[in-house]
């Protein structure tokens, strides 16, 4: 196994996600990008004890986007099972 | 079978039944169709050579559609004769035959005796009083009429119309038995009702071996019916039989045998399906129903002893019945194949013990060391995987070294034939490699047809060419040839051993076996597929190529996939350890440079 020889490549599907306050700092919302997609998905308003744990690194990505994005994760999981389905295809092949 | 206590005496009873139709029955019928074509044959001939013949030729000549034998086919006595006049024939002759009546009988006679033994003197009798005539009769009569409907089947007449031509013609029974019984009106309206119902012009609905009003009145003799006995048996089925003719949307039918298994054997399904497929299996000779019947009638049949299935077995296991022809005779040990089959059996290691001294090597110890050197071999661990070639793989051309010696090797030989054997046990492939090696003689490729190495077999060649007696010419020719093409063939087979060689050397594979260790927890739902690894690592789902050793090593079950995985990791966190590390060590060349710079 020392000599193992491997070749990674990821699938995965880009994802970005920031939280923003407005100009008093009292009002905060998270916006994320899923596939690279400059609009962006719409923003969704956060607690500011949230957005401090975000910015303090206390949660994972995806279950921040999970929490916020639950549909855009929904269909992100679906593409990659689907993009795991059709490798396992074209492999057979 | 369904809790049936004679169900082999009923089976042998069918297979009695069946023998006899097919010996003595259906040659009837043959002979009776050979005898009415030869009939019509004449008839057509006397036709066209009489005057009234000549005329309608004549006449229709100028006709083209019209058929010269129109008449003929209406008033001759033998080109009028329709299927139903030519199964009256049959059963005319079938009666008149006194010797197959008795048998029948007979048979009808067995069949009772069987069914009284399962159900006992009162039911039968029960049972027959409700058929209106003995139930062993009617079952002969049916089923004989059921082989004559299957042979006509046979020669493609249509299953419904040879069942309708058959109870059509055979207005009385084939045993004779019923012709004595009276008929009843209500018999002959059933009859009528049953024709009627047929309409053999339509759609036929229905049809088949039902349990029609038709056949039972032509069976029976119109006093009893299949009908009635259904009913006594609690089958009403057989009731709306007969009215299912008249509403083809309820082909509603129960037929004879059916009945019979109902009311006999108390069994829903047909129990003599069973029984038929118990018959074909049963060997004549070994049946002492059989062959006590067949003593007792006046046409036998013919018993035969000889099983075929047992004969086939035992061909396939040793065709020339050379004792020790089977491996499983001669042992399986591997150690035993290189004895020539001239040893007996059980004198194989006489046979080592005694080769090992000539060899000056004990040839037993060398069989005992052999194994332990292999298992030892394959639980060494190749740390790194490369392919072992097991040593003790026989090349198969080898084991020819050690052929079975005979008589003959020494002349063949001497002609320079030795091996032949192996030229004509792979002829095929000799003959396809032969463009080959002939190109290869004159490229050099082919080392055996070296001209110096040839010269006598090319001069026998050339010398047969020369020679005028024939018989010198052939042996000539065909011996220098036959050399050549064995020097050949032996080189085109060695290429090809050594081809499976390589190929072998290949699959052969020793891998170090791993232990199964539990996935790491990053890693999530790893799958391999050919030599891909796809697998979620650290949320992140991605595709690992693999070297396709690594990939066998897991289909050989070497490599457990979670182990697998989690090596795949180990090595996915070097590396980016070192990408890691180089990185860092990159922005600290370029600071130290930004500091030069100031």
């Amino acid at each position: 196994m020392a000599e193992l020889d491997i070749d990674i490549q990821s699938f995965d599907i880009p994802r970005i996600v920031s939280v923003y306050p407005d100009r008093a700092g009292v009002r905060w919302w998270t916006k994320a990008w899923f596939n690279n997609r400059e609009e962006g998905e719409t923003s969704v308003e956060i607690e500011r004890e949230q957005a401090i744990r975000f910015i303090h690194d206390n949660i994972e990505k995806d279950e921040w986007l999970e929490e916020f994005f639950p549909r855009q994760m929904e269909v992100y999981h679906n593409a990659i099972e689907q993009t795991k389905e059709q490798l396992l295809k074209q492999i057979n092949i | 079978m369904d809790g049936i206590k004679h169900s082999r005496q009923f089976a042998e009873i069918e297979r009695l039944v069946s023998d006899y139709f097919q010996c003595h029955l259906a040659p009837v019928m043959s002979k009776t169709q050979a005898y009415l074509t030869k009939k019509q044959g004449e008839e057509m001939k006397e036709y066209s050579t009489s005057l009234g013949g000549i005329l309608s030729m004549m006449a229709s000549s100028a006709q083209p559609m019209s058929d010269p034998y129109q008449v003929l086919k209406v008033t001759g006595e033998w080109n009028s004769k329709t299927t139903e006049d030519y199964i009256v024939m049959c059963k005319e002759k079938i009666s008149k035959a006194t010797d197959i009546q008795q048998d029948l009988t007979y048979l009808a006679g067995k069949w009772r005796d069987s069914v009284v033994q399962e159900v006992g003197r009162e039911r039968y009798d029960a049972l027959s009083e409700q058929l209106g005539g003995d139930l062993a009769y009617a079952y002969m009569d049916y089923r004989v009429e059921q082989l004559m409907i299957d042979k006509l089947v046979k020669e493609r007449m249509p299953k419904t119309s040879a069942d309708y031509i058959i109870r059509k013609a055979a207005q009385s029974s084939l045993l004779g038995l019923s012709q004595t019984l009276s008929r009843s009106l209500l018999a002959e309206e059933i009859e009528a009702r049953g024709e009627a119902a047929y309409r053999p012009s339509k759609l036929e609905k229905g049809a088949g071996h039902v349990l029609g009003a038709s056949a039972d009145a032509v069976m029976m003799g119109g006093v009893g019916s299949w009908a009635s006995l259904a009913k006594f048996i609690g089958a009403d089925m057989a009731i709306s039989a007969i009215a299912s003719h008249f509403e083809p949307e309820k082909p509603e039918t129960l037929s004879v045998e059916q009945c019979i298994s109902k009311g006999v054997f108390g069994s829903e399904r047909n129990v003599f399906d069973g029984f038929r497929k118990e018959a074909a299996t049963i060997q004549t000779g070994k049946s002492e129903l059989i062959t006590v019947a067949n003593k007792q009638m006046k046409k036998k049949i013919p018993v035969s002893n000889f099983d075929f299935s047992g004969w086939m077995h035992s061909w396939n296991n040793n065709p020339f019945g050379i004792s020790g022809f089977n491996e499983k005779e001669r042992g399986k040990d591997a150690g035993y194949k290189n004895i020539p089959l001239v040893v007996a059996p059980g004198q194989e290691e006489a046979y080592l013990n005694d080769l090992a001294k000539m060899n000056g090597t004990e040839a037993k110890i060398n069989l005992e060391q052999t194994r332990p050197e292999m298992e030892q071999r394959e639980k060494v661990e190749t740390e790194n995987r490369q392919p072992v070639i097991s040593p003790e793989k026989n090349i198969p051309g080898d084991q020819t070294d050690q052929a079975n010696t005979n008589g003959w090797s020494g002349l063949l030989g001497t002609l320079g034939l030795d091996g032949m054997s192996d030229i004509t046990g792979n002829l095929g492939y000799v003959m396809a490699m032969l463009p080959d090696i002939l190109l290869g003689a004159f490229t050099g490729k082919t080392q055996s047809l070296r001209f110096v190495d040839n010269l006598l077999p090319i001069a026998s060649i050339v010398a047969g060419m020369f020679v005028r007696n024939p018989l010198l010419k052939m042996l000539l020719v065909g011996l220098g040839g036959m050399n050549l093409l064995n020097k050949a063939g032996h080189e085109a087979l060695q290429g090809r051993a050594e081809g499976k060689l390589q190929a072998v050397a290949g699959n052969d594979v020793q891998y170090r076996r791993y232990a199964d260790e539990p996935l790491n927890p990053r890693i999530i739902n790893p799958i391999l597929q050919g030599s891909t690894l796809i697998a979620t690592i650290d949320r992140v789902p991605c595709t690992i190529q693999l070297m396709p050793t690594v990939a066998d090593a897991y289909r050989a079950g070497a490599l457990p996939l979670n182990t697998l995985a989690n090596a795949v990791l180990a090595k996915s966190d070097q590396l980016r350890r070192i990408a890691s590390q180089n990185y860092d060590d990159g922005q600290q060349e370029t600071i130290v440079r930004t500091r030069g710079i100031q």
